[in-house]
């Protein structure tokens, strides 16, 4: 349970990237109110051609810089090449030149033990961290991040834990550049999850959220449009949603049958704005403009 | 007329002052609120507010009296549970707005979210736009007037009290029957829209319960009905 | 002749498949659980020996007074002896039992709560202490009688029937309730589960600050839940801002509820309150929230097993229905004929023809019960239990029943050490845990 949002310059990209870090920042301080307990953000577009973008996180409890060699190694022994890195604390980011299987580099991270894989895209990247967005920006400098659009989440746990890794966004073990933040409780949770470990799918998390990006991931590499992943979730997650979607191609929202969370929207001909409250999207227009209320079973997408 | 600029207040700030302007008489314009929640709460008696900006969630809520104007949006459940007064919306409400109504006016300028009218227990509120889904849901009592469109499951599982819809109705809820409405009733829809400066004759049709659901249908020993 | 009957079809099972065969729905019915669970009677207290002086049992000085709502509200509820009387509404009980019921609990300096369907004057009026409920339903509610609360609750659930919203048979609905619920005479109401204007703990901050800017801060705000997924509820509801949380357990009771609600959704009592203040406790509230539990709680023993296990204040229902008459057999009533149980066995308080006045709208039975009377007795009645609160908090050489702990008791069973992480008596061993 939390608050939500999302943001797209839809021109980005072709006359340079947007600061989309920076809004997101705005729009998630602006509705700390909904979730005290974390914050995350995804921020996509800047395309890395054939490197990866891999975001660890590792229990500061260990011995996290053992952990962070053991991830280099583990991504040399499947043959990419580290072309960056940084940390921040116990969290590693790693520009990686790989050109194999993801899966198998993925799975290799998944088995380290005391390692979490917040994202691994080829133009997006997850920040999530316990704070406000404000303290996000502070710590890992998420204000100066760009891209052409991106989400973001506060969140307020329900029924699983607070702690770093059960905060949004949720990436799509092991699928590149899917990432969800979701306000709700899915209620056919566990359910679902069993039929999906049982047809080999990994979790890293307790948290029901996780479940939706790797439910969609799974229907786009499949071949499924984005819009109909989101339409076919409709039926078949049950609960109280309202998510958002982001992906290498665009982004997307979708609404429950019931309509049981809060979404309002805001778009130009250049930027569509996204989020729990109005609050939100104030922050990022200063004008007077059209506000659109999504309703139940709606879903959106917007491609770039 | 006196004007609180809210911007770096808080909202206990904001609505203590209000309160304190409006015993001394005072008509009060709030302006800068960025779409903040709970501003104006608890105000019972009449006196005149008008807000420069849109608003949060339960803007304008547990009145009884005043006369607000909101320039701008409404998040979820604007005016809920009013007993009386007015408050004209000028664009989009969010969704649950004029929950469980009690009494007086609520106009929206604009189109309205989910679950408009929820639990309305009396009062007219009147949509200018577009209403959402499960419009009129639980209600017990009163009007919904909407302009526009409606979408699905309209006055589901409604007890009493009357939708009326000049466009197109997306659905009709659990044990809700749409019928014709009489001259008079048209009349006094026309005549409380003209009050908020709209002289279309819309041709509404009106929605209300069909009462099926009202009673268990079997009881058991010692159990009993009364009508 | 084999004399016996079968365990899984016993004749009450039979009995149950007829009537569902013949009606067609769920049944319902008033009262609280017949469920047989660990409850308090499976913990029993460790009173002093040598190790520590007990306090005189009948004199010496032992504080019972609770306040809720300090640091928040500018007003906190006072409450001179830590047990009030829950939400029952004007609607499900007769006028004179909710004024009975106002004047026993301002007799001893405590609260009583309006319950669903509105304020009834009366019951302000013989009240010192009211705490106003907001239901899903909204019936009756009037920002007026807000500010004229003490206390603010917000209830979520209630324990006889979570997750599902309360009734109101038809036979109850007559003109003066269905006019001050909005609704047409006579309806089988049945009220919603969700609340209109609000969904879900991240709405819910927001719904309590609306509930304080109202009232000026003046009086505390607290949110009622049945006890279900308690240790997550119980943090939201505290992150919420609530000033104190009321965990309501599986055997709390009701005016009707569907039958499969009331004996099979929740959890008892004791595990109730240990989840609660293991929640609270993680997320550094416990203390800063108070804990308030209610269902199943009989006596001033029950009440002291309850502060021990880590509540504030309890709330009873039916046991203060009980010392109004409920299910006593006085001379106007015939239990056979009117309601076809004997007085001890009646639950039927959907059918409004509660034969001692209690649960009715009918004037003629309403007369069976004398608002000075039964408020005496209900004076009494929380008299008493405060009493043995007090007499067991003493024998444990404590001079203040909020001293009470876990330490205090030891399990009678292994189901009640694990569900009161005690240990079991004659052992050190507490069940379930290592």
């Amino acid at each position: 349970m939390c608050g939500i949002s999302g943001i797209m310059h839809k021109h980005a990209g072709a006359s340079g990237l947007a600061p989309i870090g920076e809004e997101l920042v705005r729009m998630l301080d602006a509705m700390k109110h909904r979730g005290i307990d974390s914050t995350g953000i995804t921020v996509a577009g800047e395309d890395s051609k054939s490197d990866l973008i891999v975001r660890i996180w590792s229990d500061p409890e260990d011995d996290y810089r053992a952990r962070f060699r053991a991830v280099e190694e583990s991504v040399i022994a499947k043959g990419g090449v580290v072309k960056n890195r940084q940390s921040t604390d116990e969290f590693l980011r790693l520009n990686v030149n790989y050109e194999g299987d993801l899966n198998a580099l993925a799975a290799s991270l998944y088995e380290l033990p005391g390692v979490t894989i917040h994202s691994i895209g080829q133009n997006s990247e997850v920040v999530k961290d316990v704070g406000t967005g404000l303290e996000l920006d502070d710590k890992h400098g998420i204000g100066t991040m760009k891209g052409t659009h991106g989400i973001g989440h506060v969140r307020l746990a329900t029924e699983s834990r607070v702690d770093i890794t059960h905060s949004h966004p949720f990436w799509a073990y092991p699928f590149p550049d899917v990432t969800v933040v979701h306000n709700g409780q899915l209620t056919n949770y566990h359910k679902m999850k069993r039929q999906y470990e049982d047809r080999g799918h990994r979790f890293q998390t307790e948290n029901d959220s996780e479940l939706i990006a790797v439910y969609l991931a799974e229907k786009l590499a499949q071949g499924a449009g984005l819009e109909d992943a989101l339409f076919d979730s409709l039926d078949d997650l049950d609960g109280s949603f309202t998510y958002l979607v982001s992906t290498d191609q665009g982004m997307g929202s979708a609404k429950d049958p019931l309509a049981l969370k809060p979404l309002v929207l805001m778009e130009t001909d250049d930027v569509v704005a996204l989020a729990s409250e109005e609050v939100a999207l104030r922050s990022v227009f200063d004008e007077e403009i059209e506000r659109v209320e999504p309703q139940q079973n709606e879903v959106m997408t917007w491609l770039i | 007329m006196a004007d609180i600029n809210a911007r770096d207040m808080t909202i206990r700030e904001i609505n203590s002052r209000v309160k304190e302007l409006v015993k001394e008489g005072q008509e009060v314009r709030i302006t800068d609120p960025q779409a903040r929640h709970n501003l104006v709460i608890g105000v019972l008696q009449d006196c005149k507010i008008t807000v420069d900006g849109s608003v949060g969630y339960l803007c304008a809520s547990l009145l009884d009296g005043p006369d607000v104007t909101i320039n701008g949006n409404a998040g979820w459940a604007l005016g809920e549970n009013m007993m009386s007064g007015r408050i004209t919306l000028t664009r989009n409400a969010g969704a649950s707005v004029g929950a469980t109504l009690r009494g007086g006016e609520l106009f929206v300028g604009g189109d309205a979210g989910a679950r408009a009218g929820i639990s309305m227990k009396g009062g007219d509120l009147i949509i200018r736009g577009n209403s959402g889904f499960l419009t009129g849901y639980m209600m017990q009592k009163g009007r919904i007037i909407i302009c526009g469109d409606v979408g699905d499951a309209v006055g589901d599982s409604m007890y009493e009290g009357e939708i009326y819809v000049a466009g197109n109705i997306g659905s009709l809820g659990s044990d809700a029957k749409e019928e014709t409405p009489s001259e008079d009733e048209l009349l006094r829809v026309w005549e409380t829209l003209e009050s908020f400066g709209i002289t279309e004759r819309f041709q509404f049709k009106k929605v209300v319960s069909a009462k099926k659901l009202y009673h268990f249908d079997a009881l058991e020993r010692f159990e009993k009905r009364v009508v | 002749m084999v004399m016996n009957s079968s365990q899984i079809y016993s004749p009450w099972v039979m009995e149950d498949i007829h009537a569902k065969a013949d009606l067609g729905r769920y049944r319902i019915r008033g009262f609280s659980s017949f469920q047989k669970v660990t409850h308090f009677d499976d913990l029993t207290f460790l009173s002093t020996g040598l190790t520590r002086i007990p306090l005189e049992g009948y004199k010496e000085k032992c504080s019972t007074q609770v306040v809720i709502g300090e640091g928040n509200a500018k007003n906190p509820l006072v409450l001179e002896t830590p047990i009030y009387i829950t939400g029952m509404s004007y609607g499900a009980l007769s006028r004179n039992a909710k004024i009975a019921l106002g004047k026993g609990a301002s007799e001893v300096g405590t609260a009583t709560c309006t319950g669903d369907g509105g304020m009834l004057m009366a019951e302000r009026e013989a009240s010192e202490k009211l705490i106003y409920q907001i239901l899903p339903s909204r019936y009756g509610v009037n920002p007026h009688h807000i500010m004229m609360a003490d206390c603010i609750e917000i209830c979520v659930g209630q324990g006889a029937k979570p997750g599902t919203g309360g009734m109101l048979m038809g036979v109850k609905v007559l003109d003066h309730i269905a006019e001050m619920r909005d609704l047409p005479t006579g309806i089988d109401q049945r009220s919603p589960t969700r609340h209109p204007d609000w969904l879900g703990p991240d709405d819910l901050p927001i719904k309590i600050e609306q509930l304080r800017e109202a009232t000026d801060w003046r009086v505390p705000v607290t949110v009622k839940l049945g006890a279900c997924r308690v240790k997550d509820d119980v943090k939201l509801a505290a992150k919420a801002g609530a000033d104190a949380i009321v965990i309501d357990s599986m055997l709390a009771g009701t005016g009707a509820s569907s039958e499969i609600l009331l004996d099979h959704s929740g959890i008892p009592t004791v595990p109730a309150i240990v989840l609660a203040r293991e929640a609270l406790r993680e997320i550094g509230m416990y203390g800063k929230v108070a804990l308030i539990a209610s269902g199943g709680i009989r006596s001033g023993v029950d009440v002291a097993k309850a502060l021990a296990l880590g509540a504030d204040a309890v709330a009873i229902g039916i046991a203060a229905l009980i010392a109004l008459n409920c299910n006593r057999d006085i001379p106007e009533a015939n239990f056979e004929e009117e309601v076809g149980v004997p007085a001890g066995m009646c639950h039927h308080c959907q059918t409004g023809k509660c034969p001692v006045g209690i649960a009715t709208q009918d004037t003629e039975l309403m007369k069976r019960l004398d608002p000075d009377e039964a408020g005496a007795r209900v004076a009494n009645f929380l008299n008493a239990m405060t009493m043995e609160l007090a007499l067991i908090t003493r024998s444990l050489g404590k001079s203040d029943v909020h001293s009470l702990e876990p330490e205090d008791m030891a399990a009678l069973t292994i189901e009640a050490s694990a569900m009161a992480r005690i240990p079991l008596v004659g052992t050190d061993k507490v069940f379930g845990f290592d």
